[in-house]
């Protein structure tokens, strides 16, 4: 199963994004999203699957900011 | 990078479709190559063509008002400019290259609807595929317009 997924951030901060993976979001998994790391908070079907593709909307929040290198 | 069905099979402008047809489209369209900043096609202009991420991300980005927004990001199997495709309308947004580097398989307006006269078939289920992506798109925009703001829980 192919899956696509929509996933956005609470807080309208952060852009969404639109990608096709071949793992399930789930609840609870952190995901990079926007040089942000995220948990998933909801995973919705969008629309029934069809053939190889399910159509998944994922909302999720922002836990952490990612650090940039230290240059030395 | 070479074009394979098992490539191709993961884009869902090509759901439903067979490996023989996959061969064929693949020889229809060309593999571009972005590097991070590169527009891919600007807001406005007057370009055709239809764009399937196969590797990298890209954003879309509106240049609308004085301030350029960010709308979204675009990763593999997404396609983009299918607008323009249909209608052979102006590009409703601009698209750039995110990642470090993005490949694009690329198809002109004329040589899809050349090849989908030829193969009826194939022509059917890709504008299919194009109004369920369209429809997907609208269904995120309603829910992503009824979201919170401004940093709340949920």
């Amino acid at each position: 199963m192919i899956y696509k997924v929509s996933y956005v951030i609470v807080g309208g901060q952060h852009r969404g994004m639109v990608i096709n993976q071949d793992e399930a979001p789930q609840v609870g998994n952190r995901v990079e999203l926007d040089e942000q790391v995220c948990e998933i908070i909801e995973v919705q079907e969008l629309v029934p699957s069809m053939g190889d593709f399910a159509y998944l909307h994922v909302t999720c929040r922002p836990v952490k900011k990612k650090r940039k290198p230290r240059s030395s | 990078m070479e074009i394979t069905p098992s490539i191709l099979h993961t884009a869902d402008l090509f759901a439903g479709l067979g490996e023989a047809q996959l061969a064929a489209l693949a020889m229809v369209g060309q593999v571009s190559v972005f590097h991070r900043g590169d527009v891919i096609l600007r807001e406005g202009e007057q370009s055709t063509s239809v764009y399937v991420v196969l590797k990298g991300q890209v954003e879309v980005v509106s240049e609308l008002t004085e301030n350029t927004t960010s709308l979204i990001i675009l990763g593999a199997g997404q396609s983009f400019g299918e607008m323009s495709l249909l209608d052979a309308g102006p590009r409703s947004a601009t698209i750039r290259c995110l990642s470090p580097e993005a490949s694009l398989l690329t198809f002109s307006r004329n040589d899809l609807l050349a090849f989908w006269e030829q193969e009826s078939r194939v022509g059917y289920k890709m504008l299919f595929n194009i109004a369920r992506d369209l429809a997907f798109k609208l269904r995120i925009r309603n829910l992503t317009n009824a979201l919170p703001r401004g940093g709340g829980d949920l």
